[in-house]
């Protein structure tokens, strides 16, 4: 059960529009910065190819500029 | 609070933490709720755990455990800055195969016993193997990531208990070629300048240096200097490969392997005859010098090699240089000639700055040694020196490889201050251990590749490594990993985690690593860092420090190593900082570094030095002298006439491709902690090999597609990268060594300089087969 963080740079002029977008999708906890166009995003996802999937849509969501991870724990056996 | 929570509630830090330092300013209200819920950090000053940068990191503790990092604005290394590995690097500490036992070897099988047990028995196996084969046949191979204290209780161990200089550490195969680079054209080791070069200089030369993947917080700074000053500031990038630090720089030069030494040579030549020289400069604080030649690779056992040097005069040194016309030096190097007359007109500019950068390049190098010397002759021709803005920078790639390996003299010929074979030196140490100076030996053993010689043969029978992986880095590995397996050798390994060493210990020691224990490092910049302890080793797993100590009274050693547990780390530095007292290389007090994220030696009466050998700087430096390289007698740095000779082994019709061998930005050294750090494994999974897109076309090699590299050692399938972060000139591979699955240093060869002893991890030749 993957739990991962990122920070996500967002599109101009779509925060509020990606900040309820991530808060509404399944397995997102959404933190929106005070002032920044800056979100951090915590997932927990059930599976390993379920965190796969998931950072695919978030990869190719085009409200995000750019999307960093910073922390990932992945339990045994569930590693690439 | 439960496991899932409190992930939950650290990936949340790691991610504000990540935040903060890509957006300074940025904060986040709503996560003030999850901090009243329990996930309150505390913030504690600790220098990074990886490369020899220093960076200067805040790691957030919460409920006994680090779970986050960001970086240190206080830190005059790093502003607030970290790498993707620094700002990953409690991960590390917290992967489920960490070892929290320790285990011996029983029938053939690893069991898990109680520590102090496994201590009985290395302490016991030690003694057995001196009584039966004598003092030399045992053998503690260290680190430059051993703190201070873990080495300079090493080398009292070792030097001035057991009596013996079998004490070498990884560092030799990294470092060792600049430490007598600087001996021999100053006569003292390091660095003479400090990072604030960086800020201060116009022209950035990295000689061999991927300088944005291996020390990418220094990378940002030039990048930072050169925005801020568009236009004067540059960048030039001298590599064999193009890489990410070769796009970002204004010029990148290509040169064949081995033929820096060719360029620097041509440039001086240039310099000479344009007399772009510092004439008053060289007039008063240098001499000429020039060396023995044709000098071997240290290709056989027993390999001996002694240097004689004698004093030349100016125009013997340019009648030397007439072989290295710019015309010439293109013919050896593949640099044109006037890319060389450029280089030469950057560096003789009187009004430009000049920094010179170099890292593995130059150091892994058979003629190692040479090439720094030759890089210090183009500074001390144009008097570009000492100097804010003005210098040769040598950077490092372990924590401590300056700190704990120079400075304490973790290596054969060592001692904390000086060296074994000066008898006032081994008087000086033995005084502060106390223990009778006869003890000392006065002749250096082996040097990391023949200890590891001698180990096969037999000569060396117990051999104890703490905080490194040899059987993964060594050189034409199948040689040491057979050698460390035969019948009647005992291995001991201190580590935290399974590695291709541990693999073949008879007992291994579970270690605490870096926060969970209190230590000292030292960066490039002469820069001394204390962390604390910040949470608990987990299970049975001891400090190296305190587990030399252990054995060491173990074997009767009490008195030498009476240190209180409660205060060991502070008492042991106190002591070691007894050996380097003085104006030259003063260390920072205890209680001071307690207070800085760093200070550098010379500290001398509650001040740092930052630029040595200048009076304006250096209290150590006679008033009136202006420089004095007072490491030489006569106060004189030297320029020596050393010359191109080719590699132990180049590329022929059987083996026709070079192969270099190096790092990534992702993963430090061999992977045992970054690979660990599932973000950091996910970016770079396995190790490659860079094919050059033209040498793949004619042998229908694609990206992703497996290849078969073989040399006179070994032979190795990597997936092939083509067009990548890094592309090799064609006849030419690349490929990185953190993959213990991929064991490209089964492939590379065991020639060294014969000054430093250090091995050339960049050339040796290879075929190249699709498979």
């Amino acid at each position: 059960m993957p739990i991962c963080s990122y920070v996500v740079n967002v599109v101009e002029g779509q925060f509020e529009t990606l900040c309820q977008e991530l808060s509404a999708t399944q397995g997102c906890d959404a933190y929106p910065s005070d002032g920044k166009e800056v979100i951090v995003l915590v997932t927990d996802t059930p599976s390993k190819e379920e965190d796969k999937r998931l950072y695919g849509e978030l990869k190719n969501n085009d409200k995000i500029s750019c999307i960093a991870i910073s922390f990932a724990d992945i339990p045994e056996g569930e590693e690439d | 609070m439960d496991r899932r929570k409190f992930m939950k509630n650290a990936a949340l830090a790691s991610a504000c933490a990540s935040a903060a330092a890509m957006v300074p300013g940025v904060t986040f209200g709503t996560v003030q709720e999850v901090g009243q819920t329990g996930s309150g950090l505390e913030w504690h000053k600790a220098p990074c755990r990886f490369c020899g940068v220093g960076c200067g990191l805040l790691v957030g503790v919460s409920s006994g455990k680090a779970v986050a990092v960001k970086g240190d604005p206080a830190s005059s290394v790093s502003r607030g800055l970290g790498c993707v590995k620094g700002l990953h690097s409690v991960q590390m500490l917290y992967a489920s195969d960490r070892f929290k036992q320790a285990y011996v070897k029983r029938n053939g099988k690893m069991v898990p016993v109680p520590i102090e047990e496994a201590l009985d028995i290395v302490a016991a196996k030690m003694q057995e193997t001196i009584d039966k084969h004598g003092k030399d046949s045992v053998a503690l191979y260290g680190s430059g990531q051993w703190t201070i204290p873990d080495g300079y209780v090493a080398s009292k161990f070792m030097k001035g208990c057991i009596g013996t200089n079998n004490l070498e550490a990884n560092a030799r195969l990294c470092m060792a070629s600049a430490v007598t680079g600087f001996l021999t054209s100053f006569g003292a080791d390091e660095p003479m300048g400090c990072y604030d070069d960086i800020e201060l200089t116009d022209t950035f030369v990295l000689w061999g240096n991927n300088m944005a993947e291996m020390h990418p917080v220094l990378f940002s700074r030039c990048l930072e200097r050169r925005r801020l000053n568009p236009g004067k500031v540059k960048i030039i990038d001298l590599t064999t490969r193009t890489t990410r630090t070769s796009h970002a720089a204004d010029e990148s030069y290509i040169f064949n392997p081995q033929s820096d030494l060719a360029i620097a040579n041509g440039i001086c030549h240039e310099l000479l005859k344009n007399d772009q020289v510092n004439w008053e400069f060289v007039n008063q604080h240098v001499n000429f010098m020039e060396g023995k030649t044709d000098i071997g690779y240290g290709l056989e056992d027993n390999f001996k090699f002694k240097d004689e040097t004698a004093k030349i005069d100016l125009e013997v040194y340019r009648a030397f240089l007439s072989d290295y016309t710019p015309e010439k030096v293109e013919k050896i190097s593949g640099v044109s000639a006037n890319e060389i007359r450029k280089l030469a007109a950057l560096y003789g500019d009187p009004n430009r700055k000049v920094v010179s950068f170099w890292c593995m390049g130059m150091n892994q190098h058979t003629r190692g040694t040479w090439i720094n010397n030759l890089v210090y002759n183009i500074h001390l021709l144009t008097g570009k020196i000492s100097l804010p803005g003005n210098g040769p920078f040598s950077l490092t790639g372990q924590p401590s490889a300056c700190g704990t390996v120079r400075e304490v003299g973790t290596l054969t010929h060592k001692l904390p201050h000086g060296v074994v074979m000066n008898p006032e030196h081994r008087k000086f140490a033995a005084d502060i251990w106390g223990v009778p100076v006869e003890r000392i030996p006065s002749k250096p053993t082996h040097h990391t590749v023949s200890m590891f010689r001698a180990l096969d043969r037999g000569d060396i029978r117990f051999m104890w490594t703490q905080v490194t992986n040899p059987l993964q880095t060594m050189p034409k590995l199948k040689r040491y990993f057979e050698g460390s397996m035969k019948e009647d050798r005992f291995m001991v390994v201190s580590d935290i985690y399974p590695t291709p060493t541990t693999a073949v210990a008879d007992v291994i020691l579970p270690a605490a690593c870096w926060i969970e224990r209190e230590g000292m490092y030292g960066n490039s910049e002469r820069r001394t860092q204390q962390f604390d302890q910040l949470v608990q080793p987990p299970g049975e797993a001891m400090c190296d420090t305190w587990q030399i100590i252990e054995v060491a009274r173990r074997m009767g050693f009490t008195k030498e190593f009476d240190y209180p547990r409660e205060t060991y780390i502070r008492d042991v530095y106190e002591e070691y900082r007894r050996h380097q007292a003085g104006l030259k290389h003063g260390m920072a007090p205890y209680e001071d570094l307690k207070k800085y994220p760093g200070l550098q030696w010379p500290y001398v009466n509650g001040k740092e030095t930052k630029w040595r050998y200048n009076e304006k700087y250096d209290p150590a430096v006679e008033k009136g002298s202006g420089f004095q390289f007072y490491g030489k007698k006569d106060g004189k740095a030297v320029i020596f006439a050393r010359p191109y000779e080719p590699a132990a082994e180049e590329p022929d019709t059987e083996y026709p491709y070079w192969l270099c061998t190096g790092r990534v930005v992702e993963h430090w050294h061999t992977g045992s902690m970054t690979r660990r750090i599932p973000a950091l494994h996910k970016a770079m999974p396995e190790a490659y090999v860079e094919v050059n897109p033209e040498d793949a076309r004619r042998m229908g090699i694609v990206d992703g597609r497996e290849v078969r590299l073989t040399s006179r050692r070994g032979t190795i399938v990597l997936k092939a990268k083509v067009n990548g972060r890094g592309n090799p000139p064609t006849m030419s591979v690349f490929v990185p060594f953190f993959d213990e699955n991929k064991l490209i240093n089964e492939l590379s060869l065991d020639a060294y300089c014969p000054i430093s002893g250090q091995p050339d991890y960049k050339k040796c030749a290879v075929k190249v087969e699709r498979v």
